[in-house]
């Protein structure tokens, strides 16, 4: 469906998800949906731009993928790629949601939000390549003037 | 909400998005209201629609310091949509959310 290269910098996060937001919207992805998928892609951008490069430059390349899936479904594939230091976030611990908000760490928030809103998440390194891909399943919205309406 | 006399309670409004192109100016301006001695504040939410974690973290920390200086915080008109996403994370048990 697209693609894109952006270098990896929170300057161009705007970019990055005007990208994929364009796309699903035009693929009918109603409003819900589209927040979880558009938080999860700035999440992974995020990491990619505060800690691929360690402080270096590199661009981030990012494909967006969407897919009939049965009557009244698509399904949005979203790949990552960077070529900076091998780093996967699915390895990091997930956040416990027990504890006082004294002793709650901040950190691996972004990624835990990541897995909770979409169906999918697989990484591998290959070819000196960070591959993060996600995937999710969103009910196609009735068009309407002005769109769907937040909630 | 009970008011005693006397105490300042400071409004603020937060903007549609809290992403990581808004969430600084939102940790700035949280930063600069406790740093001035402010301890009571609420924060209305109803522009708001979509926070990611960068967001969450700006609250959780403001929320860590008026916790300390025995103050409150309270997140007014929050959408279903934010709600949602603060009881994923697990904040909606240590932030104070009204709807």
């Amino acid at each position: 469906m697209g693609w894109t290269a952006v270098p990896a910098s929170m300057e161009h996060l705007e970019q990055v998800t005007a990208f994929t937001g364009s796309l699903l919207e035009e693929a009918g992805c109603g409003e819900n949906d589209r927040r979880l998928i558009q938080i999860s892609v700035e999440e992974l951008f995020t990491n990619i731009a505060s800690y691929a490069y360690e402080g270096g430059q590199g661009m981030v390349y990012i494909e967006c993928r969407i897919q009939r899936s049965g009557e009244g479904f698509k399904e949005v594939m979203i790949c990552f790629q960077d070529q900076g230091i091998p780093y996967n976030p699915l390895e990091r611990e997930d956040p416990d949601l027990t504890l006082p908000i004294e002793q709650r760490p901040v950190g691996g928030l972004g990624i835990y939000m990541v897995k909770q809103f979409m169906d999918q998440v697989d990484y591998e390194y290959k070819k000196g390549c960070n591959r993060t891909v996600i995937t999710k399943r969103f009910r196609t919205a009735v068009l309407v003037p002005g769109g769907a309406k937040d909630v | 909400m009970i008011q005693k006399a006397g105490e300042k309670m400071t409004n603020i409004k937060t903007e549609k998005k809290i992403d990581g192109v808004t969430a600084p100016k939102l940790d700035a301006r949280l930063k600069e209201i406790l740093a001035s001695g402010e301890t009571r504040l609420t924060v209305d939410m109803e522009e708001t629609t979509y926070i990611s974690s960068v967001g969450l973290r700006a609250f959780v920390s403001a929320q860590k310091k008026i916790n300390k200086a025995g103050g409150s915080m309270v997140l007014t008109n929050v959408r279903p949509c934010i709600l949602e996403i603060f009881e994923v994370t697990g904040f909606a048990g240590v932030l104070t959310i009204e709807t």
